[in-house]
């Protein structure tokens, strides 16, 4: 097989780093996410606290990093939803056809002409302000977008020589679906997934921001750049840190899905 | 010849299209008796595919059809066949070696395992064993590392010996060969057809042979129909069709074949439906 491309494994340097940090975060951070110091309360970053300390004196870094592990969780979980949701309606809808095609495509269509951050909102706020409601909420809004990726995968793969040989030779609906459909799904839904962690990665961010995800006095990467978005003129590093942390996050997730992207594709390359 | 294998009575088969619809096989009738090569000839669109897939029960659901016609397989008429029926029958006692060899195979899966699924019934050890043994009588100098290698690894002309090992593992009684050698070069195509012969007269099975290529029809074929446009316009043993052939239709297809005319002559032109 090739050699992954750079940017897959810079993307996936990244995505790593990020995931160990999140793993280890009480063993890696030079101070509880929550002690409180009031001296150090606005310390700018020095030796002390790279990051720099927030207005209660928390130490930011150690904040950034226990912040990886809410943040990187609802974007694991977003995805996980919408791509399991997405792929079973997906496959049913392009395997049954008919009747509950027709249902599930059209509904997915009018999901996706609704402003999907806009219904994530309304729909926590409605739920009540917590992570695992955001999560949800995310979640089944990303819902219709793998199910019109699966279907169309589906539906190309289902024309593919190998499937009509194997129903040829016998094969029934639910073998060729798990044995023939899914396993070429498997890369191309890899390649979407990991683009998508990255967009889940901002929309949680965002969600939190408006305090409609992680509650105080949980370190979440969205929640702390509110906390610094305040001060932002006069304390810059309260929310530039936790901004960063999201931009690194997501572009790393955009890296390796490209160069996952380029990998697995047969026609690109040598 | 006793009771034929396969007896196919005014077979129709239609497609659904944006005009209603359009009928690709008009009322065909042909029998296949056990042993025998039938040779079905003709141009792309002819309706040799659709017969085929009217053969394998595998018209596509909702734009498919046969609206009339018998296909008697043994003492079991086809078109009244549901899926059930038809899955206890496809890779048993009919079997398809398919046209494009490059994409029949999953590109997710071992040889061995391809190898594996075809024998339906046969305990995991045993058609382990098989296979190799298939493999190795379809000239494979080394099976084991076939059997190990992804589709991808292998050579158009590796891939299509797998495909037909796959379809005489199961042990047909009819095999449906597709264009089979339409995707390989002269020597390859010249070994798959030294192969398919050799089941068919050894084991007696029978073989619906598919092709637009009039001298493989002749170098395989016991007799040959040639197919136009949804009928047959003539049938008959493969030395006479080819060496005397009645139609207008057959003759322009015997001389359209490169070669067979001089240069610079004028193709006969036929019209169309």
């Amino acid at each position: 097989m090739r050699p992954p491309p750079i940017i897959m494994q810079v993307g996936g340097g990244i995505v790593a780093v990020l995931a160990l940090v999140a793993l280890l975060a009480p063993w890696i951070a030079p101070y509880p996410p929550e002690a409180v110091n009031a001296g150090m309360a606005f310390a700018p970053p020095s030796a002390e606290h790279w990051a720099g300390a927030d207005g209660l004196g928390r130490d930011i870094l150690s904040r950034i990093i226990h912040g990886a592990r809410p943040s990187l969780l609802a974007a694991l979980g977003i995805v996980a939803i919408g791509l399991g949701g997405g792929a079973i309606l997906g496959s049913l809808a392009a395997l049954t056809g008919g009747l509950f095609e027709q249902v599930i495509m059209r509904l997915s269509e009018i999901a996706m002409a609704l402003p999907g951050l806009v219904i994530a909102l309304a729909l926590t706020a409605a739920l009540g302000p917590s992570l695992v409601n955001l999560t949800l909420a995310l979640g089944a809004l990303s819902i219709p977008f793998y199910v019109r990726i699966v279907r169309g995968e589906t539906l190309t793969l289902r024309e593919r020589g190998f499937v009509k040989a194997a129903r040829a030779m016998g094969a029934g609906p639910i073998w060729i679906a798990f044995r023939h459909i899914a396993p070429n799904l498997a890369p191309v839904l890899a390649v979407y997934a990991t683009m998508g962690l990255s967009g889940a990665v901002l929309a949680a961010s965002a969600l939190s921001f408006v305090g409609l995800g992680a509650q105080p006095p949980m370190a979440e990467w969205g929640a702390l750049i509110f906390d610094g978005s305040q001060v932002l003129l006069s304390e810059w590093w309260v929310a530039v840190f936790p901004g960063l942390a999201v931009a690194v996050a997501a572009l790393g997730f955009n890296l390796l899905g490209d160069g996952l992207r380029d990998w697995l594709d047969p026609r690109s390359g040598s | 010849m006793s009771t034929p294998l396969v007896d196919v009575e005014g077979l129709c088969v239609e497609f659904r299209s944006s005009r209603g619809w359009m009928r690709a096989v008009d009322g065909v009738s042909f029998q296949i008796g056990a042993g025998e090569i039938l040779g079905c000839v003709g141009e792309s669109g002819s309706g040799k595919s659709a017969t085929a897939s009217a053969l394998l029960g595998l018209l596509p659901r909702r734009v498919g059809r046969i609206p009339s016609g018998a296909i008697r397989f043994g003492d079991r008429d086809l078109t009244q066949l549901d899926e059930t029926g038809w899955l206890g029958l496809r890779g048993r006692e009919i079997a398809l070696v398919p046209q494009d060899p490059m994409s029949a195979l999953n590109p997710t899966m071992r040889i061995a395992r391809h190898l594996r699924l075809a024998q339906r019934g046969v305990d995991r050890r045993e058609a382990s064993a098989r296979a190799a043994q298939s493999l190795a009588r379809m000239g494979f100098d080394d099976p084991d590392a076939a059997l190990r290698a992804y589709p991808f690894q292998l050579s158009g002309g590796q891939r299509q010996r797998v495909l037909l090992a796959m379809a005489l593992l199961a042990h047909p009684k009819l095999l449906i060969a597709d264009e089979p050698t339409t995707a390989l070069d002269v020597t390859v195509q010249a070994e798959i057809l030294r192969l398919i012969e050799t089941a068919a007269h050894e084991d007696g099975m029978s073989v619906l042979f598919i092709t637009h290529n009039l001298g493989v029809a002749w170098r395989i074929c016991d007799r040959i129909m040639v197919m136009r446009a949804g009928q047959i316009v003539e049938a008959g043993s493969a030395h006479q069709v080819l060496s005397a052939p009645r139609a207008d239709y057959t003759r322009a297809l015997i001389a359209s074949v490169p070669g067979a005319v001089p240069p610079r002559t004028r193709l006969v032109a036929q019209g169309g439906a």
